[in-house]
């Protein structure tokens, strides 16, 4: 009895960090302070960033998290053998939320798109080389 | 009499049910203006404020700005959108988010304080 409880107890606990946030939000986003060093912030945000990049000046590090907006899904359809139906595979496409540090201090943030039309030239500047991160083989 | 009193009752139930399915939108952000009243803003969207603040900013104390805090939905994602006016003309409009990264520090300091009384008032933190 003592045995299954403490089993049940364990499995629930282990399934607790499985059940955390999986996207940012943008009143996630409300947090960020510009000038806030980046240990700060990775405290402050539910979740990890999935994907990081530093940029061709050295000092500039871009942490990326998937944001939850539109969710495309793009639906192929394969077939498995040749008397086996043809049957849809899902493929999320997250909207991707980038944090820019320099020198390890919170210094822009948003969508690619924001970095693009930001009214800050230095980070227009910068701009196309995220794009060339995010995008590969589309220039 | 009995069929009347059904549709009247059914047309009741429709009506509520479709004002209950507005939302605002970026179709409704993207119709602002720099400079519309409030009054304007507020014809405009399909959606009203869900709370709105009297903000007067710590640095200058002779600047103030009423801002309504919209709802936005996107897709499937919600969040709080700001809109601010000064002297009942809009100033600024944006997820918090683009308010605390902008360039201007008093477009910044109307966002932090709006989160701030926000969190104190209503209980939200982000």
């Amino acid at each position: 009895m003592t045995r299954s409880l403490l089993c049940s107890a364990l499995g629930g606990a282990m399934l607790i960090p499985a059940c955390g946030p999986t996207y940012l939000t943008f009143d996630d986003a409300a947090r960020l302070r510009i000038g806030a060093p980046r240990q700060q912030v990775l405290q402050s945000l539910p979740l990890r960033p999935s994907e990081q990049y530093q940029l061709h000046e050295s000092d500039l590090h871009i942490d990326a998290y998937p944001l939850h907006l539109v969710t495309v899904v793009s639906i192929t359809w394969v077939r498995t053998g040749p008397n086996a139906a043809f049957t849809p595979h899902a493929k999320e496409h997250p909207e991707k939320f980038l944090l820019l540090y320099k020198a390890d201090t919170l210094r822009y943030w948003g969508t690619a798109t924001d970095f693009a039309r930001s009214e800050d030239s230095a980070i227009t500047s910068i701009a196309p080389d995220i794009h060339r991160r995010l995008f590969p083989g589309k220039d | 009499m009995r069929t009347l009193t059904a549709r009247v009752l059914l047309l009741v139930i429709t009506a509520t049910v479709l004002h209950g399915c507005k939302q605002f939108s970026l179709a409704d952000a993207n119709v602002l203006q720099k400079g519309m009243q409030a009054g304007a803003v507020l014809a405009v969207v399909a959606k009203g404020p869900q709370d709105s603040y009297e903000i007067t900013l710590p640095s200058d104390t002779t600047m103030r700005f009423h801002v309504m805090v919209f709802r936005m939905h996107v897709g499937n994602s919600k969040g709080d959108y700001y809109a601010a006016f000064r002297n009942d003309s809009l100033f600024y409009w944006g997820y918090p988010y683009e308010w605390n990264r902008h360039p201007d520090s008093i477009i910044r300091e109307v966002g932090l304080q709006t989160t701030s009384v926000r969190a104190r008032d209503a209980g939200i933190r982000y």
